[in-house]
């Protein structure tokens, strides 16, 4: 798991996360990511192109930063999650509360 | 009918290995790659489980395969923790704080069908199902 890739702007943030996110990398990803979140920007946009693998263990993760995000009056996007993702998003209706954006020059 | 036992360590970093086998084991018998990713998650959220929900006092915990051969591929996680009445289990609450109860309910999602046997004191045994679709699912 690898999540050092960061860029932003005043409209949003975007991180990039990728490998696998499981019962393993959580803690990583968890302490990484809160503190990548910490901006004034808006948007917070999670590029997942790279992103293989994730469980319910990152989907409790993604939520809680959600709804941590949604009181600072901020979103978070997920950005082409692959289809094994979108597919676990999608049945836990997380993709209900979390937007989940395709940008074509992103995708592999 | 092949049978393959793992023992695994109670330990988060080899969950991973869980997901390789069954990767493997399933691609060996057909399954297309859809199918394959759903396994990888199933048999990653019953590790999961034994691990955070058990409290186990053993240092492993055992995962077993059943090949029928084009047919369907079933696999049991057993762990001698504290065991749990899975009725009471309550559906997660996207806006909680703290988000937990995923795990089973994935399952049941993306499995044909899934048995759980669970005893007080004496650990919980998940058994879960998935057939061998014929159609070209990607």
């Amino acid at each position: 798991m690898d999540n050092k890739n960061r860029t932003g702007t005043e409209q949003a943030t975007m991180i990039s996360i990728k490998g696998e996110i499981d019962i393993y990398s959580i803690g990583k990803f968890r302490e990484s990511i809160e503190e990548k979140i910490e901006t004034q920007a808006p948007q917070i946009i999670l590029d997942c192109t790279e992103l293989s693998y994730m469980d319910s263990t990152g989907m409790g993760v993604l939520i809680e930063l959600r709804n941590k995000a949604k009181e600072m009056g901020q979103k978070i996007i997920m950005m082409n999650p692959r289809p094994n993702i979108k597919k676990l998003l999608n049945i836990t209706g997380v993709d209900k509360i979390i937007d989940i954006i395709e940008n074509p020059i992103n995708q592999s | 009918m092949d049978r393959i036992r793992l023992t695994l360590p109670t330990k988060p970093e080899y969950v991973s290995l869980a997901r390789l086998t069954i990767a493997s084991v399933a691609n060996n018998m057909g399954f297309s790659i859809g199918d394959v990713e759903d396994l990888k998650v199933a048999v990653s959220e019953a590790c999961t489980n034994a691990l955070n929900h058990s409290m186990n006092p053993d240092s492993t915990y055992d995962l077993i395969y059943t090949v029928e051969e084009n047919e369907k591929l079933s696999f049991t996680v057993t762990d001698r923790g504290v065991g749990f009445e899975p009725e009471t289990v309550v559906e997660p609450d996207l806006n909680g704080k703290k988000v937990n109860g995923f795990g089973l309910f994935i399952i049941k999602s993306l499995m044909d069908r899934v048995d759980i046997v669970s005893e007080k004191g004496a650990g919980t045994s998940i058994t879960m199902i998935k057939n061998l679709s014929t159609a070209n699912e990607i």
